[in-house]
């Protein structure tokens, strides 16, 4: 195999790997609360700024303080659950969406106002070190968050499936229990609505400060990632926390092969196409297990 | 169509119609600068109430029709001998035929599905043609000057008559009735008869019509296009926003929208950020969307119902 195609798709699968994060966070809260969270590449964003003056300050590595980060976006999900998104519960689905929408413009815009528009990046003691085996280069840094972030959706999963409080949720998913059932059973379904967009956005969160040392990142980038989430979890099925991994991975690959080999403003066009087609031919993603 | 020669409302919006094209004549150019995108953003917040409003479907990606349509006007002009008027018209029917395209297999799908699908089509765009050499490129191309600015107010003061006029007779006609059913329930709507694909492909196409043709007045207007401001994403946000402040339901509602946004943006504009004036957008979306869902005039409508008339 080519020696630039190889570097490529194994460069894809590490990028992949940390959308999985922040898009396994969406697809969960549409799974389980049928709320299509649109700011989340906001949260992303707001996470890679938390890692990034957390580090400017203590000096600490954002991949030590990425649990850190995600608890601390747990609970600003958490509230925000509280303080908003519960008015939009067993209201049409697409209030919840504008709700969100009105958010993201409101968080990127308050962060551009704060931060001003310039670029910032975490310097580490990985950055710019690589892995070198054979003719591949496997920079460590991504090599690093490619592992936490499989870790961390893992946890996820574990989570859902061993715990009570996994249960609960698994319950008053929409797709896979049912939420009347659920409040029958004794299951506080507001708590457990809180808890998984905390869950959602604590994703959101761990993803920004993976991301803060590998890209430079703006207030305004946020969209982006946004826009790569949705990509994603609508290749994987929406709500399906397994295709969300594939996704991921195949996103990553097919925007690392673009920026090799054509240009970096086709990524846009081709994952618009990949949406439209999927949407068109297999709208529950590639498996056909979403919601 | 009998003339409603008895109404006063109509002969107030007659007369205030009459006042504005004449007022060029007397005004400041600034100030008929300020109305010609008034009347831009009341055509394109009565657009998007055609999909949402009365079909009950998130468009997050509508500026793509109107950037479109500013691209095929300014390419028109500039390769082809076309008289204006019909490039206009042309640049509608072709923003409306993209509408089609696009709408036939998404407008299938759950409300969800269309809001994500439709903005990842204006993001596309907006890269497309920063790529493609007949856009100009990166560089965007320069629109031969042929109207001065107040050929285009005036221009803009027709299409938004038109939208306005659109939006009346759909409220009023058979397919008012169809857009209105199908966002009351699809499975009812279907059972009575209505194409639901059918109702919703027309109500998109109509909705992409005007914004093609304002794009295509605001290209020559500026005088240059460019695609991330043509398909700037914070004008889907605008006219979206608009069209929820004033009432999405009623046509009256995005002119009240349209008119309080572009002011205060005048207003924040000037004398502090345009960072300010976004986050004010953001936060008002918000509480919208919390607090009056159904917007101003729905608030108006819901106090009238409260109180019984005196006489």
């Amino acid at each position: 195999m080519d020696g630039l195609l190889l570097q490529a798709i194994i460069n894809g699968v590490l990028l992949g790997a940390i959308y999985v994060i922040a898009s396994s966070g969406l697809s969960l809260v549409f799974g389980v609360m049928h709320v299509v969270n649109a700011a989340q590449g906001d949260f992303v964003i707001l996470g890679a700024f938390v890692a990034y003056w957390i580090n400017y300050f203590t000096g600490v590595d954002p991949y030590i303080l990425c649990p850190l980060v995600a608890v601390i976006f747990f609970v600003v999900g958490y509230l925000l659950h509280i303080g908003s998104v519960f008015r939009m519960i067993g209201r049409p689905a697409l209030m919840s969406l504008i709700l969100f929408f009105g958010l993201s413009t409101l968080l990127s815009n308050i962060a551009l106002l704060i931060w001003s528009p310039y670029g910032r990046i975490v310097t580490t003691p990985l950055s710019g070190a690589n892995l070198t085996i054979g003719p591949i280069a496997i920079p460590t840094q991504r090599l690093v968050s490619f592992i936490i972030s499989l870790l961390f959706v893992y946890c996820i999963v574990f989570f859902l499936q061993k715990t009570k409080t996994g249960l609960a949720v698994r319950a008053a998913s929409g797709n896979l229990g049912d939420v009347e059932a659920a409040m029958l059973v004794g299951v506080d379904i507001n708590k457990i609505y809180a808890f998984t967009l905390g869950l959602g956005t604590a994703a959101a969160g761990a993803a920004g400060a993976l991301i803060s040392p590998i890209f430079t990142f703006t207030p305004v980038s946020g969209s982006i990632y946004t826009l790569l989430a949705f990509a994603i979890t609508v290749l994987g099925g929406l709500g399906y926390l397994h295709g969300t991994i594939i996704g991921g991975l195949l996103i990553g690959i097919v925007q690392s092969l673009i920026v090799t080999f054509y240009d970096v403003h086709y990524v846009y066009f081709v994952i618009f196409l990949l949406i439209y087609l999927v949407l068109v031919f297999r709208p529950k993603g590639l498996f056909g297990k979403g919601a | 169509m009998r003339w409603p020669i008895y109404s006063i409302k109509f002969w107030i919006a007659l007369i205030s119609v009459i006042i504005l094209v004449f007022l060029p004549l007397v005004s400041s150019s600034y100030f008929v600068r300020v109305l010609t995108y008034v009347f831009m953003w009341i055509t394109l917040a009565e657009s998007i109430t055609v999909i949402y409003g009365y079909i009950g479907r998130v468009d997050f990606g509508h500026v793509a029709f109107f950037g479109i349509g500013g691209f095929t006007t300014a390419i028109l002009l500039l390769h082809t001998s076309i008289p204006w008027p019909l490039i206009l018209i042309l640049s509608g029917i072709c923003v409306s035929v993209v509408a089609f395209v696009i709408g036939l297999p998404t407008l299938r799908l759950a409300g969800s599905y269309f809001a994500i699908a439709t903005w990842a089509l204006a993001e596309a765009l907006k890269q497309l043609f920063v790529i493609t050499p007949i856009t100009g490129g990166s560089y965007g191309l320069v629109v031969p000057p042929i109207l001065t600015s107040t050929q285009c107010y005036w221009l803009m003061i027709l299409c938004a008559v038109g939208m306005i006029l659109t939006n009346f007779t759909i409220e009023r006609s058979k397919i008012g009735y169809a857009f209105r059913s199908i966002k009351g329930s699809e499975i009812a709507a279907w059972t009575t008869g209505v194409d639901v694909v059918k109702y919703r492909l027309i109500g998109f196409m109509i909705s992409a019509f005007f914004p093609g043709i304002v794009g295509g007045i605001y290209s020559i207007l500026i005088g240059y296009v460019y695609s991330y401001d043509l398909f700037a994403s914070l004008k889907s946000d605008q006219m979206f926003i608009m069209a929820l402040l004033g009432g999405a339901e009623h046509f009256l509602g995005p002119i009240i929208g349209a008119v309080l946004l572009v002011v205060s943006l005048e207003i924040l504009w000037t004398y502090f950020t345009e960072i300010l004036y976004l986050v004010f957008l953001g936060a008002i979306l918000v509480l919208i969307i919390m607090f009056i869902p159904q917007g101003i005039i729905g608030l108006l409508k819901e106090r009238r119902k409260e109180k019984p008339k005196k006489s």
